[in-house]
């Protein structure tokens, strides 16, 4: 393989599709120019199907703008847009309790809200990320404070509603490592002891309790000291979370220094969850797998979603770029060549995000309350800047 | 220049089942053609469907091949389409990236009705690579160019610097003689119909080739070149009769292209389908021909993995 060649190809074609593709199909179905913010529940051809709001996409969208704006170009209409969803988030999206919601209507009508605080994460390193991109620094305070809140939320019995009943206790994933992340990114625009505090109470919970080597395997589901629960939930992997935050961990390793056994364990998770996603038969990032190999409960159990994918071109080119072992690169080849020969839509733009497991599509909207302008676009644009920082040799 | 001793392979394209290409295949793909005593591949031509392909999926196919090619496996890279300027680019690719050699047929639009627009339609593409051997593929069946090969090599001769042959695929072996026999064996000339290799070794030729039915049938038809320059006349006569009832088989079903890459699926490397208008053979039929395998034993003497 010429790598430089190689990396170059992909470099290029990841900012060419953020630039003709995947931005201008948002800005133009998505955008709401009357009510500020976005719609993501769109079909094929673009047109809207339901007017509700996902809270998680305006800070999702506004994220994304701000992260294009910053690494792929300094287009105008990306900072207007995220600035215009910022203020739709500031002005609607906010409970009294300083909570947020989790869906909204097209005027900002709260319809309801959930008993996590995924919604606060996405806002926090939104305004982090517009802060990055003005100076203004208000809003890294702002995100500052909804971190801080987050964690009050989180630490505080009492304000949210746990999932089971007190018979059970149990701890999840998802939160665990959607904190390094939102720490992370503010750690970019404002300083805090806090944010560090986090992310080592994060990557304790991970090294203790989610990793379970005896399934070789992160686990979504565990104990409050990390016991195995042995039931379907307490078995479920979902190896493209866990290729997430593999690459959330090498995020961490390169702000501090590059510290070796924060990549180790890292590329431990991604080595592991890639061996249990992997589809050998079809090829792509399978939706879920039970470590003891007993069948999954969730329906869409061996369907190929777009974000495993993403994820899994993301933590190939970071693995290739911390290690130089072009394993990894093969790697990132194999995931792209599926992905990209499955999941863009040549006619109408945009990606499909929901296919069966043998890549035939399941349905074909570009976007819902879950899917819409946030891992596609967040993988380009990261994905061109890793492509970069390797060949320049970093 | 040096010439192709052996039997080259023209691979097909691997397909999901989604139409797009799959590039997963090739290095297996590629392994397999080696250990059965292929030589090389002559990649997107007829059996590649390569007119059936973009651009860019020709040089990404291109490259792929060329990294997944063993040690001393020649990658020759077929550059015809009906346009031009799109075979000189992808020439100019083709050597960029190392690869043995490339090759064009005549463009299937417009037909090409003299021998100087040919040669005119090859000089413009040779000059793109012009470090690499250049070889012309006479298909007249699939783009209509019946025109006299002998003709065209005193054509070429000292205005193309870097042509080196044709792949010929016609019947017309007393045409392949003579092309052969042109200033004392001045050109590499491919043998092209896996159905007379016999024959043309007979006549002194055939020592190169680049095959279609080698995907799955390599071994025997290796084993007739080998058997041939053993003085083992009977066994060869055996492998190319034996080889002929593959053809006949794949007849039965629209010929190389279409049943030939469902035997690949058959004999454990599913390639998928092929690309629109190719009429795909049905669940049935793929049973059909299968049995008809069976009926010869093909399986037993087929390339093996």
């Amino acid at each position: 393989m010429n790598i430089d060649h190689y990396l170059n190809y992909w470099s290029d074609l990841y900012k060419e599709d953020m630039l003709t593709d995947i931005m201008p199909f948002w800005m133009e179905h998505g955008l709401d120019k009357v009510h500020g913010g976005v719609y993501t529940c769109i079909d094929r051809k673009g047109e809207l199907m339901d007017s509700t709001k996902s809270v998680w996409f305006q800070g999702r969208f506004a994220f994304t703008c701000c992260f294009a704006y910053n690494h792929i170009e300094r287009k105008q209409e990306w900072l207007d847009a995220a600035k215009c969803t910022l203020g739709f988030i500031e002005k609607h999206c906010f409970d009294n309790d300083r909570r947020m919601y989790f869906e909204v209507m097209a005027d900002g009508t709260p319809l309801r809200k959930r008993r996590y605080v995924f919604s606060e994460s996405f806002a926090a390193i939104a305004m982090a990320e517009y802060a990055l991109a003005t100076g203004n620094q208000t809003y890294a305070q702002k995100a500052l404070d909804i971190f801080k809140d987050m964690r009050r939320f989180l630490n505080t019995p009492g304000i949210l509603e746990p999932k089971y009943l007190p018979t059970v206790e149990m701890q999840g994933h998802s939160i665990t490592m959607i904190m390094i992340n939102v720490a992370s990114r503010i750690k970019k625009v404002i300083s805090d002891p806090e944010l560090d505090r986090q992310i080592d109470e994060s990557l304790h919970a991970l090294k203790t309790y989610f990793i379970h080597p005896e399934f070789k395997a992160l686990l979504e589901t565990v104990g409050p000291n990390g016991e195995f629960i042995d039931t379907i939930n307490g078995r479920t992997i979902n190896p493209g979370h866990c290729i997430e935050t593999s690459w959330f961990l090498f995020d961490v390793a390169h702000d501090r220094g590059n510290d070796k056994e924060l990549i180790d364990l890292g590329l431990q998770i991604f080595d592991w969850s890639w061996e249990w996603g992997w589809d050998k038969e079809y090829g792509g990032i399978i939706n879920f797998r039970d470590c003891r190999n007993l069948p999954a409960q969730d329906y869409s159990q061996d369907m190929k979603f777009w974000w495993p994918q993403t994820e899994s071109i993301i933590a190939t080119l970071y693995a290739y770029k911390l290690t130089k072992d072009e394993k990894y690169l093969q790697m990132h080849r194999q995931i792209s060549e599926w992905t990209y020969a499955h999941f863009p839509d040549h006619e109408y733009g945009e990606w499909y995000g929901y296919l069966h497991r043998d890549g035939s599509v399941a349905q074909p909207a570009k976007g819902n309350l879950f899917k819409g302008p946030f891992h596609i676009p967040r993988m380009m644009t990261k994905a061109h800047t890793l492509c970069q920082e390797i060949l320049a040799g970093e | 220049m040096e010439r192709i001793i052996g039997l080259i392979d023209a691979p097909f394209t691997p397909f999901y089942e989604n139409g797009e290409v799959n590039y997963e295949p090739i290095e297996k793909y590629a392994q397999m053609l080696a250990k059965n005593g292929l030589k090389g591949v002559f990649i997107n031509g007829s059996s590649g469907e390569g007119y059936m392909l973009t651009e860019e999926e020709r040089m990404r196919l291109a490259e792929r091949w060329i990294e997944a090619a063993p040690e001393g496996f020649k990658v020759i890279v077929h550059v015809g389409s009906c346009c031009v300027k799109a075979s000189r680019m992808l020439a100019e690719h083709a050597q960029k990236i190392g690869a043995w050699g490339i090759g064009a047929m005549a463009p299937p639009f417009p037909k090409v009705g003299r021998i100087e627009e040919l040669v005119k339609y090859c000089e413009e593409i040779a000059a793109g690579a012009p470090d690499l051997p250049f070889y012309y593929y006479h298909i007249p069946a699939f783009n209509g160019a019946y025109l006299p090969m002998p003709a065209f090599l005193e054509a070429v001769d000292g205005r193309i610097p870097n042509f080196a042959g044709i792949k010929y695929t016609y019947e017309s072996i007393y045409e392949y003689n003579q092309c052969r026999l042109y200033k004392n064996g001045k050109y590499d000339m491919l043998h092209g119909q896996d159905e007379t290799i016999l024959p043309a070794l007979a006549m002194g030729g055939a020592q190169g080739g680049i095959g279609g039915t080698t995907n799955y049938n390599g071994k025997n038809l290796v084993g007739i070149i080998e058997a041939w320059n053993n003085n083992d006349l009977e066994k060869a006569r055996e492998l190319q009769n034996f080889s002929q009832a593959v053809i006949n088989v794949i007849c039965h079903y629209r010929g190389n292209i279409v049943a030939g890459k469902r035997i690949m699926k058959l004999i454990g490397l599913d390639l998928g389908k092929n690309r629109t208008p190719f009429q795909n053979m049905t669940d049935e039929e793929e049973a059909r021909m299968k049995a008809e395998l069976e009926a010869i034993n093909f399986f037993e003497r087929c390339n093996k993995f």
